[in-house]
């Protein structure tokens, strides 16, 4: 960077006045970049708000509710898709058991067994 | 015989003991104490404490030492032989260049570990680490806190002027002034570009302070705020993409560099080792970033920087003044952050930040945030601040490297 000679030729013993020129100028540099970034990061933040807003919701009213599925369980299914797609934008729009597979009982015990160091 | 053990006493290590050499060890023992007893920075301080007990001993192989000044001692220095292999002449008859080859290279184990710290190798090295430890997710979320890491840079500029008039050169005075930032790395790099000869001291002051960070800045923490002000619950923080990460680390580089381009070194570092974290293709650097390179570059910043530590230079009133200064500055970058966030809450009313998360704007990752957090856990144990905090604390990092560019671009001429 290139500073103007005045900045660059600060004296090894500067007077009070050249310290306080130099000091204030090194405060709005940093702020100024700073602010610069906030600037920068408020724009890019609104594009990609924008662009990840969740589709408009289906109604509830539309949702066919299902007495025989405990409510217990359907926060619990929600709140797992929602960690499995880590946060990514979806709706949960069937719950059905499925019979026998047991594929998601194989990758409990695959995960489960990894967590272990087998001797 | 008794003649011949007199001779073989004058060769041993204990006849080139001296009393500020003990003091030393005493000094390197209370480093010691704190780091393993008391658990102060630890990484830092045992390499730092186990150097400066090297240095303060008659070492040799392993240091190489010259006096540079009547009273100033620089290490980390080799000697070259070298012969001519050709000369080429100019048509006046000047010598225009030579080609020379090495012979010879002279130096101790020191001297050759220290270079990375003299070519300015090594900070930057721990940057591209604490740039694969770092998760810039908070700050992206809530960019305004920016602000609190700018605002914590007041205390570089405020011990810059006090060191001024306390008879430091301006060099000095900006190398001093670092210790404000809370950036062990960042200090080193620009005493080193600015003032070397006070390398030991600034590196053992601005450690110290950053892991006295939880002694120091609470009382100031208390002091301007008001018991309501520090109940005070944030909004939950949005979820960040990793698209948005990974444009935030090349955005960042591209505008420090431009602004101050002689922190190049330290941001690049750090943004690459940000980008390899958050591209997702590159666990293996990722895990070496954050590990192992790191944990090598430790080792050798700690003891490069504790061999400086020559009871010569060391014990000298200068390392008084930088300890008493690094302290004020530190104080007036925790006061400043907290000042700052109050300020805002005038400013925008009905999105208040907490204002203890302001003090976090001192870089000391994440010690500072975790700070924030346990104080206003203190006064209302269902609010957690830490990630809140994160964002002024990572704001402070870059903060600070931007503020060091600016001091070198200054000096460095």
């Amino acid at each position: 960077m290139i500073l103007s000679p005045h900045l660059s030729q600060l004296p090894a013993q500067p007077s009070l006045s050249e310290l306080l020129e130099f000091q204030a100028t090194g405060l709005v540099v940093v702020v100024g970049a700073l602010a610069l970034l906030w600037f920068l990061l408020e724009l890019t933040g609104a594009f990609f708000r924008r662009r990840t807003a969740l589709p408009a919701s289906v109604p509830v009213e539309s949702a066919v509710p299902d007495d025989s599925i405990n409510q217990g369980v359907v926060a619990a299914i929600a709140a797992a898709v929602h960690v499995t797609l880590q946060g990514r934008p979806h709706q949960i729009t069937e719950i059905r058991a499925t019979d026998a597979n047991p594929t998601w009982a194989a990758e409990g015990r695959r995960d489960h067994f990894s967590s272990h160091r087998v001797r | 015989m008794i003649q011949n053990l007199l001779d073989f006493f004058q060769t041993t290590g204990f006849s080139q003991l001296t009393g500020p050499m003990l003091l030393m060890w005493a000094i390197a023992g209370v480093l010691l104490y704190l780091a393993i007893a008391k658990g102060f920075e630890p990484l830092l301080l045992v390499p730092i404490a186990f150097g400066a007990l090297i240095a303060n001993l008659p070492t040799r192989g392993m240091i190489t030492v010259e006096e540079t000044a009547p009273g100033q001692f620089q290490s980390a220095t080799f000697e070259m032989e070298t012969e001519v292999v050709s000369t080429h002449r100019g048509e006046d008859g000047q010598i225009e260049s030579q080609k020379i080859r090495v012979t010879k290279v002279e130096g101790g184990l020191f001297d050759f570990l220290s270079q990375g710290i003299k070519l300015e190798l090594i900070p930057p090295l721990i940057f591209l680490g604490v740039g694969a430890l770092t998760d810039f997710g908070p700050l992206i979320a809530m960019p305004r806190t920016l602000l609190l890491g700018a605002a914590a840079q007041v205390g570089l500029f405020v011990t810059f002027f006090s060191s001024s008039l306390f008879g430091f050169t301006s060099k000095q005075a900006a190398a001093i002034a670092i210790i404000g930032g809370a950036d062990g790395p960042t200090a080193i790099f620009l005493s080193n570009k600015l003032a070397p000869e006070l390398l030991g001291a600034i590196a053992v002051a601005a450690y110290s302070y950053m892991s006295l960070v939880p002694l120091i800045q609470p009382p100031i923490m208390r002091l301007l705020t008001t018991s309501k002000e520090r109940k005070i619950r944030m909004k939950s923080l949005r979820k960040v993409s990793k698209m948005e990460k990974l444009v935030f680390a090349i955005m960042v580089m591209i505008i420090c560099v431009l602004l101050v381009p002689d922190a190049t070194a330290l941001i690049a570092m750090l943004m690459l080792g940000n980008f390899l974290r958050e591209c997702g293709v590159t666990e293996r650097l990722v895990k070496s970033a954050q590990n192992e390179i790191i944990n090598v570059l430790t080792i050798f910043l700690g003891t490069s920087v504790g061999i400086t530590m020559r009871a010569e230079s060391f014990l000298a009133p200068a390392t008084m003044k930088i300890i008493f200064l690094g302290v004020i500055a530190f104080a007036i970058s925790t006061a400043s952050g907290v000042l700052m966030a109050k300020v805002m809450n005038l400013a925008s009313p009905k999105n208040p930040v907490n204002p203890l998360i302001g003090s976090a704007g001192v870089s000391a990752v994440p010690m500072a945030a975790r700070v924030s957090h346990n104080e206003g856990q203190k006064y209302d144990p269902q609010n957690y601040l830490l990630m809140h905090a994160m964002g002024p604390n990572v704001a402070g990092v870059i903060g600070t490297a931007i503020a060091a560019g600016y001091f070198i671009s200054a000096f460095s001429g």
